[in-house]
């Protein structure tokens, strides 16, 4: 009642929100705060505001103590020069690629902030994000494998430098966990944004013990 | 911040995270708080204090025992 007409609405009529679990999608948190906007629930619309800032905040830091240098997608499949197969079916080379960095399949899920990675991976010649989650060894179809071996050893050159400064100890560790759980929370967050907080799923059973639930069902 | 020791990211972890899982389970903010402080608690009781408890015996009374 104190958060007007709508937020009094029944929650079955308000979830699954689609376009809401999308926008989180794309940028944590925003689908909680178009819900608390739309809704006018303002304790909705702080709750995606904390994600926004928390996920980011994660992720951000974790790439910052990474020196950006630990969100990417690689082009490794692309320099081996074989298929490559799991139970003799050949696998994409994308897929291939996410098999040999699997922290990326948990970064994806950070949104927009994580996308660069794929914008880089897909077109190696755009400057459009520049030295911003570069693939390693991405290039175009007229560059050899050998080229590109060549550009997979300067960035891991490059990567082996950063771990190894005295100053460095354990926090390029650290700064990958930031972000891969950036991106793994942000997959509660999708799933909030689309169905509703879990607590009203987990008692779905239990509505007729519930005043709110009860009004809910007869309406 | 560069000296500071990397386990005081620990406790900001714990509770971030308390934060977001207890944020997606209700709308209601003083149930989200409670919640937070509930599931750090419980991590902290439950995981780190064991996993504490397991390195701490291997590192300084298991040797002992060889």
């Amino acid at each position: 009642m104190a958060e007007g007409k709508l937020a009094s609405a029944p929650q079955r009529e308000r979830y699954p929100d689609l376009w809401a679990g999308i926008l989180s999608f794309a940028v944590p948190g925003l689908g909680q705060i178009w819900q608390g906007w739309r809704w006018h629930m303002p304790g909705r619309l702080l709750k995606g505001l904390v994600f926004f800032v928390v996920l980011h905040g994660m992720f951000f830091y974790g790439q910052a103590l990474g020196q950006w240098k630990n969100v990417f997608l690689p082009q490794y499949q692309q320099s081996l020069g074989e298929e490559f197969r799991v139970s003799n079916i050949r696998l994409p080379d994308w897929l291939a690629n996410v098999y040999w960095r699997p922290a990326y399949a948990l970064q994806f899920w950070m949104g927009v902030s994580a996308w660069p990675a794929v914008w880089n991976y897909c077109y190696p010649e755009s400057q459009l994000f520049a030295g911003y989650q570069p693939s390693p060894g991405a290039a175009g179809p007229a560059v050899g494998r050998w080229e590109r071996e060549m550009k997979i050893k300067e960035f891991h050159r490059e990567l082996n430098r950063i771990q190894l400064r005295p100053d460095m100890g354990k926090r390029w560790d650290l700064g990958l966990l930031y972000t891969m759980l950036a991106g793994v929370l942000n997959l509660l967050v999708i799933y909030e944004a689309y169905a509703g907080p879990f607590e009203r799923i987990t008692h779905r059973g239990q509505t007729s013990t519930n005043p709110t639930s009860s009004s809910e069902a007869s309406s | 911040m560069l000296n500071a020791s990397i386990y005081w990211h620990l406790p900001i972890l714990l509770i971030l995270i308390s934060l977001v899982y207890s944020a997606v389970r209700s709308d209601d903010w003083p149930t989200i708080l409670r919640s937070t402080f509930r599931w750090a608690l419980y991590m902290v009781l439950m995981f780190m204090a064991p996993v504490f408890l397991i390195l701490w015996i291997l590192a300084e009374i298991a040797p002992r025992w060889w």
